[in-house]
């Protein structure tokens, strides 16, 4: 009896024990991780002046041309703080995500919709994805409103918050021919500097006249009613609300970080492996907010749509004109980035699968979407393709199993 | 006396026979599949951080990470090496694994025989 309690016993002893001390590897090896790219967990900074306002102001359609769009219609809780849309659809639009692209009255803006997780707190370097937005290290701001104007600005988060006001498609408003809204008469035919200038006054006037119910008793009346008000005070306090409500995300690995050794399951364990050793992903997706702040370029098709000419996207080359840059975009950050499909500059994977295998395939999507095989775009593949980063040439993913546990890991950020 | 002698001489025996045969044995047959795939992703980490830029900081740190893999070859390597399989053996299961050892050219010509007409 005693040796038959053994003989049952010691099996399953030695599969326990080789579970531990798996186990024990993986914990090993994540505490490596943590050690050697010196993660911290994420702290909220505390809330400052202007919070109050840029509250307001982010969930105010008051700032669009036609008073059909916010920050908020493009940057959706339930989606990430990204839109669920390839390519976000500014003015003219109506509802909200999906709804926007069915209702087909909406503008393109011609990029995908970035989260806004980290933005300020963790990503400060530059914005958008082409940098338009960047910052020097000894506090030059540049971007297309200009160096001098910029000045003002409490941060380049700031001078990032207020260019989409500056932008037709986005907030400006549609034009029409016989009718067009003040912000458009204002600054419609102007350049980026002047749009500046000329947007301050009118954007004064409807704050005092259609928000004094709501912000007369606070401090942002200050700000409004001041006869110094220009985009700047909108940038400053959008910027100190996003810095401060989108500072960190909840998320399992954030957990796992401040301490919870539970927050991962045994999958996303080994896809965090995964992602910081052999996969080679944390060599650009770095840091806290998983972005080096530089520009890379990883082939992904050019779309139907572009804000370059000829519906083309030339990426970082659209800021610094020069030919190196072509194709390139800034590292996407990755918080939230399992509900901000679809993923590219242009929205053109649909998972993230897709765009993870893309890394190491990027032949697949070419196959696969017939519209990429067509006349017009069969004999321009190499552009994009050539352009692709040597970095990815060291990236490892040997099964569909290891793609699947970076994947696991993704969504877990 | 007669019967302690035997006892002694039984036990030395079993334990010689668990040390020499039963335990490499038992221990080529669990860890030798797992050796193989430590010897693949060793050398697949040995590579790319030959081929890596070590002056980029992210990718010396992915690196090190890798690296870690070959600290489980080692360790897996130790293991069987201490449970008394000849070093020979392990080096051949490398190869095997590297499939760098040489060929003989039936493995090509054998394929293309017709097996029924």
């Amino acid at each position: 009896m005693k040796y038959k309690f053994v003989l049952c016993v010691a099996p399953l002893l030695s599969i326990f024990s080789g579970v531990v001390i798996a186990d024990a590897g993986v914990n090993l090896k994540l505490e490596k991780i943590i050690e050697v790219y010196e993660l911290k967990a994420c702290k909220p900074p505390p809330k400052k002046a202007g919070y109050e306002f840029g509250k307001f102001l982010f969930n105010s359609k008051l700032l669009s041309g036609d008073r059909d769009v916010s920050c908020a219609t493009c940057h959706l809780t339930e989606k990430g703080l990204a839109d669920g849309l390839p390519l976000a659809v500014g003015v003219g639009g109506e509802g909200e995500s999906l709804s926007r692209l069915y209702e087909g009255k909406g503008t393109l803006v011609q990029r995908n919709a970035f989260s806004l997780f980290g933005r300020g707190h963790l990503v400060n370097t530059n914005f958008f994805w082409d940098g338009k937005v960047d910052s020097a290290d000894d506090g030059r701001i540049f971007s297309p409103l200009g160096n001098q104007i910029s000045k003002k600005f409490s941060s380049a988060l700031a001078v990032a918050a207020v260019l989409p006001l500056t932008e037709r498609d986005e907030f400006l408003g549609k034009s029409n021919f016989f009718s067009a809204n003040e912000l458009i008469k204002a600054a419609g035919d102007k350049y980026y500097g002047e749009r500046y200038t000329a947007l301050g006054r009118p954007l004064q006037e409807r704050l005092k006249n259609e928000a004094k119910a709501e912000l007369s008793n606070t401090s942002a009346w200050r700000v409004i009613d001041s006869p110094d008000f220009e985009l700047a005070d909108i940038g400053n306090g959008l910027a100190s609300f996003i810095k401060t409500e989108f500072a960190c995300r909840k998320s399992a690995w954030e957990a796992f970080l401040a301490g919870n050794k539970n927050a991962l399951n045994a999958k996303q364990k080994e896809g965090a492996i995964l992602f910081y050793g052999k996969a080679r992903c944390a060599t650009c997706h770095s840091g806290a907010a998983f972005t080096d702040f530089r520009f890379h370029s990883i082939g992904v098709p050019q779309g139907e749509f572009g804000p370059s000419t000829r519906r083309r996207d030339l990426g970082r080359a659209q800021v610094t004109n020069k030919r190196e840059d072509m194709y390139r975009f800034r590292t996407p950050p990755l918080l939230a980035v399992g509900e901000t499909s679809p993923y590219g500059h242009n929205g053109i994977f649909k998972s993230l699968e897709e765009v993870v295998l893309h890394h190491v395939n990027p032949m697949l999507i070419y196959l696969d979407d017939s519209s990429l095989s067509k006349p017009q775009n069969r004999l321009k593949v190499s552009k994009t393709l050539d352009s692709r980063d040597p970095k990815l040439q060291l990236i490892e993913i040997e099964n569909e199993e290891e793609l699947q546990r970076l994947v696991d890991f993704l969504k877990a950020l | 006396m007669h019967t302690v002698f035997k006892v002694v001489v039984g036990v030395f025996c079993a334990l010689w026979i668990f040390k020499e045969i039963a335990l490499p044995l038992g221990v080529g047959a669990w860890l030798s599949e797992e050796y193989m795939r430590l010897v693949i992703k060793c050398d697949s980490a040995m590579e790319a951080s030959w081929y890596g830029d070590t002056a980029d900081v992210n990718e010396k740190r992915a690196q090190d990470i890798h690296l870690l893999d070959c600290h489980e070859y080692d360790k897996t390597r130790k293991t069987m090496l201490t449970a008394g399989l000849p070093e020979v053996y392990l080096s051949w299961l490398g190869l095997q694994a590297l499939e760098i050892y040489q060929r003989p050219a039936s493995e090509m010509s054998e394929q293309h025989r017709f097996t029924e007409r």
